[in-house]
């Protein structure tokens, strides 16, 4: 049995708060498009899994989470890599950003946030979840929730008023946060 | 003298900035930021980083659904414009 028309009807209308989500975590719009896709379609197929005291919103958010770190774990060049090829990636970083000392846009420093942190922080500031709504989101505790947004906040200040160097970090994609 | 810590964290503050915590701890932390300057301007910063956040992303949300993008670079609908409601709301 497909999902209820009210059912669609809800999913119909999260659908801009999923999106721009998506946008938060990928950037790119394309990408970004088929994390939508994929999230709305793990929910029809999962809709009798939906408890409908639930908020729609956070469970279909939790989905598109979901679907992203898939994403991540799918794409061979988030694998865990070896100290050699960090090593190599931290070379190509300074090669690439001989600029020391001048200031990151935000979009370049969001892009250098690890994934947990990323997502953390956009919940919260961006979707305006509170820190116990992006925990059930993310499923992790209120407490990690609060480190990673404060953690993020802090290197992403430091990234954009040049205090920090990226250089002196690994790449983003190769490390992931408590 | 008070017993209130003077210390807080880039995490207390942080979670303060974003409407988290007791009144109780709420109102320790103001009154905190409201006598070290330092901490005052670091969360002043964060919060000017908030509002761009929130300015850069927040077109996204009032931008509808995109049933297929003009570089035509869409391999397959996306599943919103299927449904029911979807056809009839861009009527």
């Amino acid at each position: 049995m497909s999902a209820p028309p009210a059912f669609r009807q809800q999913l119909l209308a999260a659908i801009p708060r999923l999106r721009r989500y998506a946008r938060s975590l990928v950037y790119d719009g394309a990408t970004a498009d088929d994390l939508v896709q994929s999230a709305l379609e793990r929910a029809l197929n999962h809709w009798r899994q939906f408890d409908p005291k639930r908020d729609l919103v956070l469970w279909l958010l939790a989905i598109a989470h979901n679907a992203y770190l898939d994403g991540l774990r799918r794409d061979k060049h988030l694998d865990i890599v070896s100290p050699e090829r960090v090593a190599d990636t931290l070379d190509r970083d300074r090669r690439h950003e001989p600029d020391i000392g001048l200031q990151m846009d935000l979009a370049a420093a969001l892009a250098r946030l690890v994934p947990d942190q990323r997502s953390a922080l956009m919940l919260v500031i961006v979707e305006q979840l509170s820190y116990a709504e992006a925990a059930e989101v993310l499923h992790v505790p209120e407490g990690t929730v609060m480190s990673r947004v404060s953690r993020a906040r802090v290197l992403l200040r430091g990234w954009l008023d040049g205090s920090v160097q990226p250089a002196a970090h690994l790449k983003p994609d190769l490390r992931r946060v408590i | 003298m008070t017993n209130q810590p003077t210390d807080f964290t880039d995490s207390d503050l942080s979670a303060w900035l974003d409407g988290e915590g007791s009144a109780d701890e709420r109102a320790r932390i103001e009154a905190h930021l409201r006598s070290d300057e330092r901490a005052a301007a670091k969360v002043r910063l964060w919060s000017a980083d908030r509002d761009a956040l929130r300015a850069r992303f927040d077109p996204v949300r009032s931008a509808g659904v995109a049933c297929s993008d003009k570089a035509g670079r869409r391999r397959r609908p996306l599943l919103a414009c299927s449904l029911p409601a979807a056809s009839s709301a861009r009527r």
